[in-house]
């Protein structure tokens, strides 16, 4: 990808890219009211995950089928970050959308930013030598954290 | 914190086995999760009786996170580069409020909306800040 010459020069890719990218970030969020709406209707949040992640498993399959034609290789490693990813997922389906039946999506969704934090956080113990703590990712992680306290506390 | 180690773990897989073969099997393992702390908590009735309506939402609510949202999110990124595309899908946040205001009728406290941009900021700070890779 560091080799592409039309990489992120092209103007015009660039302008598909920041449209691919709201897309994205509006699917997110239109989700998230969703599943807002339905635990509101009394279904329990970890009913929601579970089939909302069944139908995502079916479309996958579905969207992939040639790339996962044969027998695709797994090894021990690979593994095992598999199962503390969708365990990591599975918590955070369930704790959200069960939260999201005691409060308002515009109080839930904000908090839900705070996502990029904590992957930087664990990135840092994961990836070991890849990534440095700066002051300036330091006074993001304190904007959010900030951020956080203000929902926290009015909420 | 689930969604942020989980991003990380995902990652970490990716060097051993194909994005597509992580993503599946991630999904699939945590359908299988969520199954199964479901019934011990909830308990089996909680998964039946659930009408045509709770389906068809949950299945678009399977398009837009699983297809749509992971599939523009990785041709953002392809296209116009983390340091673009990561803030834009960090201020995901402010459409979820706006969505929550206009169709769904909340009327959220000021200091909300003050802690939501205060997050959005701080996420597109840290996430714009390429001294912070080493390599």
């Amino acid at each position: 990808m560091t080799s592409q010459p039309e990489s992120t020069h092209d103007p015009r890719r660039v302008t598909s890219g920041i449209l691919f990218s709201s897309i994205a970030a509006l699917a997110f969020a239109t989700n998230g009211f969703i599943a807002n709406n339905l635990v509101d209707g009394g279904v329990p949040g970890i009913v929601v995950g579970f089939f909302e992640g069944s139908f995502g498993f079916a479309l996958v399959l579905l969207v992939n089928a040639r790339n996962l034609g044969g027998r695709p290789r797994v090894d021990r490693t690979a593994m095992l970050w598999i199962a503390l990813a969708s365990a990591g997922f599975a918590l955070a389906f369930a704790s959200f959308y069960t939260a999201l039946s005691r409060i308002d999506y515009s109080v839930g969704a904000p908090i839900l930013g705070t996502v990029p934090l904590f992957s930087y956080i664990v990135i840092l113990f994961v990836l070991r030598g890849e990534e440095r703590i700066t002051p300036r990712a330091l006074a993001g992680a304190a904007m959010i954290v900030v951020g956080v306290g203000i929902i926290g506390a009015t909420a | 914190m689930g969604w942020g180690a989980g991003d990380v773990f995902a990652r970490k897989a990716m060097f051993n086995a194909s994005a597509t073969t992580v993503l599946a099997s991630m999904i699939a393992l945590t359908v299988l999760a969520l199954g199964i702390a479901g019934v011990l908590i909830e308990g089996p009735a909680a998964f039946s009786n659930l009408g045509l309506r709770f389906f068809g939402l949950v299945c678009l609510m399977g398009l837009l996170t699983w297809v749509l949202g992971n599939l523009f999110n990785f041709h953002g990124m392809q296209r116009a580069g983390v340091v673009i595309a990561a803030p834009i899908l960090g201020a995901a946040p402010l459409p979820a409020i706006v969505i929550a205001v206009t169709l769904g009728g909340e009327r959220p406290n000021p200091l909300v909306l003050i802690g939501a941009a205060s997050i959005v900021l701080g996420v597109t700070v840290l996430l714009t800040d390429r001294n912070r890779v080493l390599r």
